[in-house]
């Protein structure tokens, strides 16, 4: 027998690559901004060499802890909404015939190939004083004065569950076309109506879908930058634009490193939650 | 036994595309009775009782239940259940909330379902398993499930579509005396689907042969096995051997190849000449030894092809000296057993020939 030690090491020689990949990436930078974190910011701009707990004790200052909570707000509502409309979206996709089945795929996957900027500047195109919508409404008389519809939640909101959405769909059509569907007549054989049906039956059997779909559009959410920076612009800021806004105008690196740190370890919160979640229901996260 | 019916179809047709399934069905179905529909994979049974069930609508044609008419009723609100196939037990739930799933719907009182779960538990004779879940149950065990989850709901009419074919041999004849003991027990009507026939001749107390949508035949097992009306029906229940031949006179038929036989009636309207079809059972048949009979009227002479040990019985299959080949089942080990090759003379009983009118082409 050649032992363990030969098989560690081909494990260690066929993995060097992924190894090589993450910690150029992914571990060597994420140590830059932990221990840029801990730095104290020098009046210069740049970082002075004294360690310090400073940026993260200012980090829990309440003006920057709403600021988070307003992103955590906004990626739960888009979580929750993302889910309510998949929910039928998925439903409707499993009745249609196959061929069917397959363009309404395509109408969804395509539109997330476009680019985040292109999507957020049309829904600017649509929602702004002269926009499309306004001048549709005002221009029928439904409306008398054009509606603020920029700059707020709302919008954001809005660009962000449209951004969202074919992540959450596409892992609960594959759960609902997964499902036994003759649980679903057995159900309705012994008198649960629709909805009865779909609470007792459907939602339990698509858990481990749903728990996929709300990681892939939580942790995005959460994070995002592109989209509260255009359609909220100062009135709607989320985490993501705070840390821009401290790396690239304040230039305070050290700060915007602890936020980054914050936001990390709100993610991998999340995460935890949902794989106890998960592991309660007997499903596994994919 | 039946004190009117329970439930009624008038002229029930489904076709899908250009496939009639079910083709202007007509059928009553009594109270308290044990109701085989005994077909081949494809005869519509499974789109019949989707249509009892009500995930399917007819066409055209009426469904009764209780006198009402529910062609248009959705499943949830018909008093009707189903054992399914596949048992379509919910996963995700125990055995308990599994049967406990029905009464929870129509929102009976907490007390009254706990009090109707554990009597057909005990029915069913799940008490061990109450909190298990169904992937921790034997196939048999799932069977019960599925049966208690359906009969918690008392109603009026329990279809069951192929409900022992999953389980082996053994399993499958416990299980049959089971149903048959709860259907005793509950009283309530059963309508198995099945296309085994041994089973659907044990079990119901009417057959319903279906072929192409329609029920070929119904009656009691003893009626369907003895006088089966068609050619179809003496051959898909048990085994028989059918031989073409004309009508030679009154209780006489003439073989197509072989002599005239005697036979106890001929089919209605019947007049000399015409083509008949005759079936004979195989274990009616008892085959001698060469030449000890005589040659008359109701005797085939051939010679053995093939000797089958079954156990309890032992099969011949003869060719007869015109041509066909017949098939002759003597119970008991055999130990006369006449040799491969030998002559034998095959002896009927007139009184077992069943004649039926046209030929089956064979």
């Amino acid at each position: 027998m050649r032992g363990h030690a030969g098989d560690r090491t081909a494990a260690l020689a066929y993995n060097a690559p992924a190894l090589l990949y993450l910690a150029a990436l992914f571990a060597a930078p994420m140590a830059v901004v932990a221990i840029y974190s801990f730095i104290a910011q020098a009046p210069d701009a740049g970082a002075a060499g004294r360690l310090t707990l400073d940026n993260y004790v200012r980090a829990l200052d309440p003006l920057y802890l709403s600021v988070l909570g307003h992103s955590v707000a906004l990626a739960l509502a888009t979580t929750v909404i993302t889910l309510c409309i998949a929910y039928p979206c998925a439903l409707a996709m499993r009745s249609l015939p196959p061929r069917r089945r397959a363009i309404a795929l395509a109408l969804i996957v395509i539109p997330s190939w476009m680019n985040l900027l292109v999507k957020n500047y049309a829904w600017i195109v649509i929602l702004r004083r002269e926009g499309v919508l306004n001048t549709l409404l005002t221009r029928t008389g439904v409306l008398d004065a054009p509606l603020t519809l920029l700059f707020n939640d709302g919008a954001v909101l809005l660009g962000l569950v449209h951004t969202a959405l074919p992540f959450m769909i596409l892992p609960l059509y594959a759960a609902v076309d997964r499902m036994d569907w003759s649980l679903v007549e057995a159900a309705r054989d012994l008198g649960a109506g629709r909805l009865a049906t779909f609470r007792a039956i459907v939602l339990p059997q698509t858990r481990a879908g749903a728990l996929v779909g709300t990681v892939l559009v939580f942790i995005p959410t959460l994070g995002a930058f592109v989209t509260p920076d255009l359609l909220g612009g100062t009135r709607s800021l989320m985490v993501a634009n705070l840390i821009e806004n401290q790396v690239l105008q304040v230039r305070d690196w050290p700060f915007a490193a602890a936020l980054s740190m914050f936001l990390i370890a709100l993610v991998l919160l999340g995460v935890y939650l949902l794989r106890r979640a998960t592991r309660d229901t007997g499903t596994a996260l994919a | 036994m039946s004190t009117g019916d329970v439930l009624r179809l008038d002229g029930v047709t489904r076709t899908f595309g250009p496939v009639t399934a079910v083709d202007a069905l007509s059928e009553r179905f009594g109270r308290g009775e044990y109701f085989c529909i005994l077909g081949p994979s494809g005869c519509g049974k499974t789109t019949l009782l989707r249509m009892i069930a009500g995930f399917e609508r007819p066409d055209s044609g009426t469904i009764h239940l209780h006198g009402m008419d529910v062609s248009a009723t959705p499943p949830e609100r018909r008093d009707v259940n189903v054992v399914f196939q596949n048992y379509a037990l919910f996963p995700h739930l125990s055995v308990r909330d599994n049967i406990a799933f029905g009464l929870r719907m129509k929102r009976l009182d907490r007390r009254e379902v706990d009090d109707r779960v554990r009597d057909v538990i005990a029915l069913a004779h799940l008490e061990a398993e109450a909190a298990r879940l169904p992937r921790q149950l034997s196939g048999g065990q799932q069977q019960r499930v599925a049966l208690a989850r359906a009969l918690v709901n008392r109603p009026a009419v329990l279809l069951l579509d192929e409900p022992l074919s999953a389980l082996d041999q053994s399993l499958r004849q416990r299980m049959q005396a089971e149903l048959r003991r709860i259907q005793r027990e509950t009283g309530v009507t059963f309508i198995h689907i099945t296309h085994d026939q041994a089973e659907a001749l044990s079990l119901a107390d009417r057959i319903a042969v279906m072929r192409q949508g329609r029920f070929e035949q119904v009656g009691a097992p003893r009626t369907i096995y003895r006088s089966p009306a068609s050619a179809f029906v003496a051959s898909f229940v048990g085994s028989t051997n059918l031989l073409d031949g004309r009508v030679a006179g009154p209780g006489a038929v003439k073989l197509d190849a072989g002599p005239v036989l005697h036979v106890p009636a001929l089919p209605a309207g019947a007049a000399t000449g015409a083509a008949v079809t005759l079936a004979i059972r195989p274990e009616t048949l008892r085959p001698a030894a060469g030449g000890e009979a005589g040659d008359g009227p109701g005797t085939l002479t051939g010679r053995i092809e093939q000797v089958a040990f079954l156990g309890a019985a032992v099969e011949y299959r003869v060719r007869l000296d015109t041509g066909p080949t017949l098939r002759a089942l003597v119970a008991g080990a055999g130990d006369d057993v006449v040799g491969e090759g030998s002559g034998v003379t095959l002896l009927l009983d007139p009184s077992e020939i069943v004649v039926l009118a046209g030929q089956a082409g064979g």
